[in-house]
């Protein structure tokens, strides 16, 4: 079987799923499982099942799955991983320091591509990646995704060696592998630099020496005409996030998504204290446009074959471009057929998107398609 | 906005965040590894150190710079680098330099360990205190003399908090010092304390062996004084007693004839009223006052006198051996039965209202020893089995057993009471000092202790105790001859 070889399994009992990956998969390398959070089987059940049929499973539960220029919000992505594929479950992120985190990663320590999956409401995934850089630095080549459900709510959502858990990391390295990746977002600068004068992890207290959340709502007003509350706060925001200036890159985006009236407003991920915020705007062409360059950065220029492309885009993009998102997916593959490239092409609907960015460092982005081609040493 | 614009923007609020990012933390490495963080994050390079003179951090360190911080770690060769170094060298007269991180500056920045080659190397000298590292991989520079430039301000502010820091560093560790003095006097006041406390008992406890060893040395002193003491009058009161033995013979003859003279003058034909009367009048003083009897008695008296005379000489003669003060030195030769017999003269008062002594002392021969302090042991033995004997409070008279014999190059001696014999939980401290089960006041706890110091560390012997079921049982050996040099110990 070729490496990144996927199926897609529609919802089904756990014992049906399994024994079409029997079916499906016949040696016996880890599968990687994308499932898709609507109508999801029993995990549990699932590894057990998997355990007794000698089936190696591994993966997470995503708001949307993407396969090909489809996107589904329930079902199963199954990808055939290589075969040095060593997944590594890190678990109780919240408590795990530097010096544990070094051995964990120590038989780790040599330049690979690596697929990672976190809990995306872990409050300890900026940390973590800190830690990853820290150890690894541009040595190591990351693409992941943030899992969960879009109840925001924090529950199990990584899976491996018949655990189900959350505040947790799923760590795939792939030693043979290299991995050319795309990140972009197609957001614009619309207004700013507002400096995030006090802040506190992913809360914003003050901006412009001013209470975060009386500036930046009354700006949202201006700009949409409507009062905002705290029910259609999100709605209107998701058009509207803030852009973190970033040195010869687009700036990174930061995602609000609540706000507390009079005290601050809170983002998917950290924003540093001091550092300039953009209020930004996306329109449809912009964000589909960048998916098409996001796939160009991660295809072309890539000497050999490429075996897999793995696409992360954030779900807020699917929430802000609504139908129009098949858009979006369908230029992903137009480009990847235009650069001919014949491979699978899998992907997920995440909470944040992680990847290393221009060999610096690897981020937590947010609102952002990240596409990733592995391909082999010998390429 | 035009570009040119942007980018003026842009600048500004890197260096805005970047001019706060300095001095955030008074600790040296929080402080530093802040300000790289935020300048690795913003600026998107790969790999950022801040770099310090060690003489800064310490005087008596000098000749190199150490890497203080670094994001990340892993791409850093070294620790530290030479101050001779030439890219060192370069940045004396310069704010900054800019350069490809060719791999002759590999030690300052791991370039080979990277994936893509070249990059750019930029390096800000942080006034006199040490510089920080740039390294990107970007394809174009990230370093502009644009940038370079401006940023030289912020990292100017950032020297002067590295040396707050600095400061405040070495304040902690004189404080840190300081306490580690004062741990260390308080820690020496309370050996101090300690010794003293432990050494003042060592010395009570060898004020009190040394005590109890004189009380029984004065036992013999004594025993010594009062032999030499009796010895004259009992010399000239046996004399004496001699000359009046004698005078009384002849006192007694003189008597016997007198009355012999008188039986011999009876004849009536010869006899004058006046020798009649004479001899009726002896006649009847002979009668009132018993003469004959006197006379007869005064023989017995003079028998058992003698004996008397005989039992002090004994008693004498046995203090004077019991003492050892003839002897000409130290270490003797001497029979370990006559120390017992002596010593059972001493002890007798002791032993004779609560105990019987059985003696059986076989043919031994004579041992190098002090026989002085051999007698004190037997003396404490004895002394001790009686006590036992005594505190029973039984209406019957106990046993004292002692034995003697030889074996081999050893002489034996064991001493056997029907006393309450030793409690088990007992039998492993009676030899240590101070242990006593005696009443308060009534036994110091060294007789034993001294005992076992004299028979087996300075006389190589053996001394042990045992419950026979109807009492205790102590054994001792001794070696009949002490080893070459040991009679000095």
């Amino acid at each position: 079987m070729k490496n990144f070889e996927t199926c897609y399994l529609k919802p089904q009992t756990e014992k049906e799923i399994i024994n079409k990956l029997k079916n499906i998969f016949e040696d016996n390398a880890h599968i990687l499982l994308l499932i898709g959070e609507e109508n999801k089987p029993d995990i549990q059940k699932l590894m057990q099942l998997a355990l007794d049929s000698g089936l190696k499973i591994c993966g997470g539960i995503f708001p949307g799955l993407i396969l090909g220029d489809s996107k589904y919000m329930e079902g199963i992505i199954a990808v055939r991983l290589p075969k040095e594929a060593n997944p590594k479950l890190i678990q109780d992120l919240s408590n795990l320091d530097a010096s544990h985190f070094e051995k964990l990663m120590k038989p780790l320590k040599t330049s690979c591509a690596s697929m990672i999956i976190v809990d995306a409401f872990s409050t300890s995934v900026e940390p973590f990646l800190k830690n990853l850089n820290d150890t690894f630095g541009p040595l190591f080549d990351f693409i992941g995704a943030g899992a969960g459900h879009l109840t925001l709510k924090q529950e199990p959502c990584l899976f491996y060696d018949n655990q189900f858990v959350q505040d947790a990391a799923l760590l795939i390295p792939l030693a043979k592998h290299h991995l050319s990746l795309g990140i972009k977002h197609g957001w614009k600068r619309l207004s700013g630099p507002y400096v995030a004068t006090h802040t506190e992890k992913k809360r914003i207290y003050e901006l412009n020496w001013n209470n975060a959340a009386d500036f930046y709502i009354p700006e949202l007003e201006k700009l949409e005409n409507i009062k905002i509350t705290p029910d259609n706060f999100y709605d209107v925001c998701k058009s509207y996030p803030f852009g973190l200036f970033k040195d010869g890159f687009e700036d990174i985006v930061r995602d609000p998504i609540s706000f507390k009236s009079g005290e601050y407003i809170e983002c998917v991920s950290e924003v540093p204290e001091n550092a300039s915020l953009y209020l930004l705007k996306g329109t449809t062409s912009s964000l589909i446009d960048a998916a098409m360059k996001a796939t160009d950065a991660a295809t072309l220029g890539v000497s050999g074959t490429i075996e897999g492309l793995f696409i992360v885009d954030c779900i807020s993009r699917v929430l802000k471009l609504g139908n129009e998102f098949e858009k979006e997916i369908h230029q992903v593959t137009t480009s990847i057929n235009n650069n001919k490239i014949n491979c699978p092409v899998f992907g997920v609907l995440s909470i944040g998107e992680i990847a290393t960015y221009a060999y610096s460092q690897t981020e937590l982005f947010n609102k952002t398609i990240v596409i990733g081609a592995f391909h082999d040493e010998s390429t | 906005m035009n570009q040119l614009e942007n980018n003026i923007q842009n600048e500004m609020t890197m260096l805005y965040e970047l001019s706060m990012a300095t001095g955030t933390h008074i600790d040296l490495k929080e402080n530093c590894n802040h300000f790289i963080r935020i300048l690795k994050s913003r600026k998107n390079l790969t790999a950022v150190g801040l770099w310090i003179y060690t003489k800064k951090m310490n005087p008596d360190t000098t000749g190199n710079i150490k890497l203080i911080t670094s994001v990340p770690q892993v791409l850093f060769k070294n620790d530290y680098i030479k101050e001779e170094h030439k890219l060192i060298e370069y940045l004396q007269h310069k704010p900054y330099i800019v350069l490809p991180p060719i791999p002759e500056w590999a030690d300052i920045i791991g370039a080979s360990k990277t994936k893509k080659d070249p990059g750019h190397l930029a390096l800000f000298r942080l006034s006199h205190i040490g510089f920080i590292s740039m390294f990107s991989y970007r394809t174009g520079s990230p370093f502009t003399d644009s940038f370079m430039k401006k940023m030289s301000g912020v990292i100017r502010k950032m020297a002067v908090t590295i040396e707050g820091s600095l400061a405040h560093g070495k304040s902690l560790k004189e404080i840190e010092q300081r306490k580690l003095v004062e741990q260390k006097l308080n820690k020496m006041n309370e050996n101090l304390e300690q010794m003293i406390i432990q050494r003042t008992e060592a010395l009570n406890q060898a004020q009190l062996a040394m005590i109890h060893q004189e009380k029984l040395a004065s036992i013999g002193q004594l025993a010594a004084g009062v032999a030499h003491e009796l010895n004259n009058p009992i010399g000239f009161i046996s004399s004496n007693f001699q000359v009046l033995q004698k005078y009384t013979e002849i006192l007694n003859n003189f008597v016997q004839q007198i009355q012999d003279a008188i039986n011999t003058n009876k004849d009536p034909a010869h006899e004058t009223p006046a020798i009649k009367e004479l001899s009726n009048n002896i006649t009847a003083i002979r009668k009132k006052y018993k003469i004959s009897f006197i006379f007869k008695d005064i023989e017995s008296i003079f028998e058992e006198s003698e004996e008397g005379f005989q039992r002090v000489i004994s008693i004498v003669n046995n203090l004077r051996s019991f003492s050892r003060i003839d002897a000409e030195s130290e270490m003797e030769i001497s029979n370990l039965n006559d120390g017992i017999t002596s010593t059972l003269v001493v002890a007798n008062n002791e032993i004779k209202y609560v105990s019987e002594i059985e003696l059986d002392l076989k043919d031994i021969p004579s041992i190098e020893c002090n026989a002085g302090e051999i007698n004190q042991v037997l003396l404490n033995i004895i002394i001790n089995a009686a006590q036992v004997i005594k505190s029973d409070e039984s209406e019957q008279r106990g046993l004292i057993t002692i034995k003697t014999w030889s074996k081999k190059e050893s002489v034996f001696c064991s001493v056997e009471d029907t006393g309450s014999g030793i409690p088990e939980k007992n039998m492993n401290q009676i030899f240590n000092p101070f242990f006593s089960t005696k009443a308060p006041g009534e036994g110091t706890g060294l007789g034993l202790h001294i005992s076992y110091n004299i028979i087996v560390n300075k006389h190589h012997g053996t001394l042990v105790a045992k419950n026979t079921g109807n009492g205790a049982k102590f054994t001792l050996s001794l070696p009949i001859k002490q080893k070459k040099g040991d009679a000095d110990v």
